[in-house]
């Protein structure tokens, strides 16, 4: 099988900070991987450039085989890490939008993912809390069949009661084929669901395995590695 | 992908440019009607209370165009904006290209402008002659491909100035902050360097057209024209010179969107 998604080299200077540097990840198909790290450890730099948002300075990624660019952002969901939505959309406005331009948006999915979450289509998304409005911008994003789902802290602002349904559509929507880049803070909420984990620190990879295998080797949960090898 | 990208930029600027285009176009037609009034009610047009409204109605004329000019031409520069900022986010992840989506940004800019320039004619011409007795033939008998060529001349100086302002955008998103002020900057700084560099292009264009064999059967050529056809020349001139200023911006523009991009 060949990857989904393979980062190469991949380094990204901002003036004097270097948020990426010489990185290299390759992720499966069928593959839920957490992307940790401390604040500035470059997570959101690298889901960045893979969803073709940024350039990166040096260094190169491949995404079905091809750079970043229309073709990969067709197959590529993103979900960024703060509200991107025209305001003056309603929820449902925004749904036709997605299906407008993503062939592989499922209108009716995201529809009952709304009312699931007991979200109005009807509401403008500029009048809606800034949890809700995470809330749809979610839906959207898992009511594709991407092959590859770039989440940036999907989970930041939700409540832990929606944390739950939240974690269970993203388990239920992606299949086999698709590989779901996670980045996040929560790690004792995602833990119970993830595949693997990528660690990033200074913009380098600092550990990428599968979470039973570090399980096993550290003798401790990911969240409790977490907290030991970053602890202040 | 274009067309979709349209739809949604129609739509967005519409919401608030549509009423306020149809409001002044109401009130102009108002005032074409008390202009009517006048002749068909001599007495009524007689009256202090007529003056008064038909003065009313040509400010609230002439301030509503000047609104829709500005709303116009600030929306569309608000929208470029808007894409380097959150809304961004959506807009770069969505499977279309840089040039797409400058192409949809300047497009919808131009076309409201154009309604602006629509109505401009529409408020004339009811002015100058609002009983329809007149119109640019009768008076200017061939003028028409010398207007065709001015009119071609605006919109390419209409598309080089919406894209001067996104350049001068996407060059301020470059700084980490303050970004409007850096836009701001870049603009008044562009702006300046441009007006020097022509102001000495200008002059040495003259010398030139003066002192040289080559200059000498420019002017000979200007002055075998007939005043139509030399405005129409000049037109065409102007066209070509902003139509390669618009290629020169868009290509930066595009640079910076997709080698530069930095959302706030």
């Amino acid at each position: 099988m060949n990857p989904i998604y393979e980062a190469h080299q991949l380094s990204k200077q901002y003036r004097q900070i270097q948020a990426l540097d010489n990185l290299d990840l390759t992720l499966m198909p069928g593959r839920l991987v957490g992307l940790l790290g401390p604040n500035g450890s470059g997570k959101t730099t690298l889901i960045k450039i893979s969803a073709g948002l940024l350039t990166p300075t040096s260094g190169s990624v491949s995404i079905d085989g091809h750079t970043p660019g229309p073709a990969t952002k067709a197959i590529v969901s993103y979900l960024p890490d703060r509200m991107a939505l025209p305001s003056e959309l309603s929820a449902a406005d925004a749904v036709s939008m997605y299906a407008d331009f993503f062939e592989d948006f499922d209108e009716v999915k995201a529809h009952t993912m709304l009312k699931d979450l007991k979200l109005s289509p009807s509401q403008r998304i500029g009048a809606m809390s800034k949890g809700t409005q995470e809330k749809v911008q979610l839906c959207l994003a898992m009511s594709r069949a991407a092959k590859l789902y770039l989440l940036d802290e999907p989970l930041g602002g939700v409540d832990p009661a929606a944390r739950e349904y939240i974690l269970a559509t993203i388990l239920r929507n992606y299949n086999e084929d698709a590989a779901v880049l996670f980045s996040t803070h929560l790690i004792s909420d995602i833990e119970k669901v993830l595949d693997e984990v990528a660690v990033l620190q200074n913009g380098r990879l600092l550990l990428h395995d599968s979470v039973d295998h570090l399980r096993e080797e550290k003798g401790m949960s990911v969240d409790e590695y977490f907290k030991e090898v970053f602890r202040c | 992908m274009l067309s979709k990208l349209l739809k949604y930029e129609y739509r967005a600027t519409a919401r608030f440019l549509l009423p306020l285009y149809l409001g002044v176009l109401f009130v102009i037609m108002v005032n074409a009607l008390f202009l009517r009034m006048g002749d068909f009610f001599p007495a009524f047009a007689l009256g202090d209370s007529y003056s008064l409204i038909l003065a009313l109605l040509l400010i609230a004329c002439v301030l509503g165009f000047l609104a829709v000019v500005i709303a116009g031409f600030v929306t569309g520069i608000q929208r470029f904006y808007g894409l380097l900022g959150t809304r961004g986010y959506l807009m770069f992840s969505l499977p279309v290209t840089a040039n797409q989506l400058i192409a949809s940004k300047l497009i919808c800019a131009t076309s409201w402008m154009i309604g602006a320039f629509l109505l401009g004619c529409v408020f004339l011409r009811m002015m100058a002659f609002p009983f329809g007795e007149e119109n640019l033939v009768v008076i200017a008998p061939n003028s028409g491909v010398a207007l065709f060529c001015h009119c071609l001349a605006l919109l390419a100086m209409l598309c080089c100035s919406i894209l001067f302002f996104y350049f001068c955008i996407a060059l301020g998103g470059q700084w980490p902050q303050n970004r409007l002020i850096a836009t701001i900057l870049c603009y008044f700084v562009i702006t300046f360097v441009l007006q020097i560099v022509l102001f000495f292009a200008m002059i040495a264009l003259a010398l030139i057209a003066l002192n040289t064999p080559a200059g000498v059967t420019v002017s000979s050529f200007f002055s075998s024209l007939s005043p139509y056809q030399a405005i129409s020349v000049v037109a065409c001139c102007m066209t070509l010179f902003f139509a390669a200023a618009c290629a020169i911006l868009w290509v930066l523009t595009r640079y910076y969107l997709t080698k530069k991009l930095n959302l706030a």
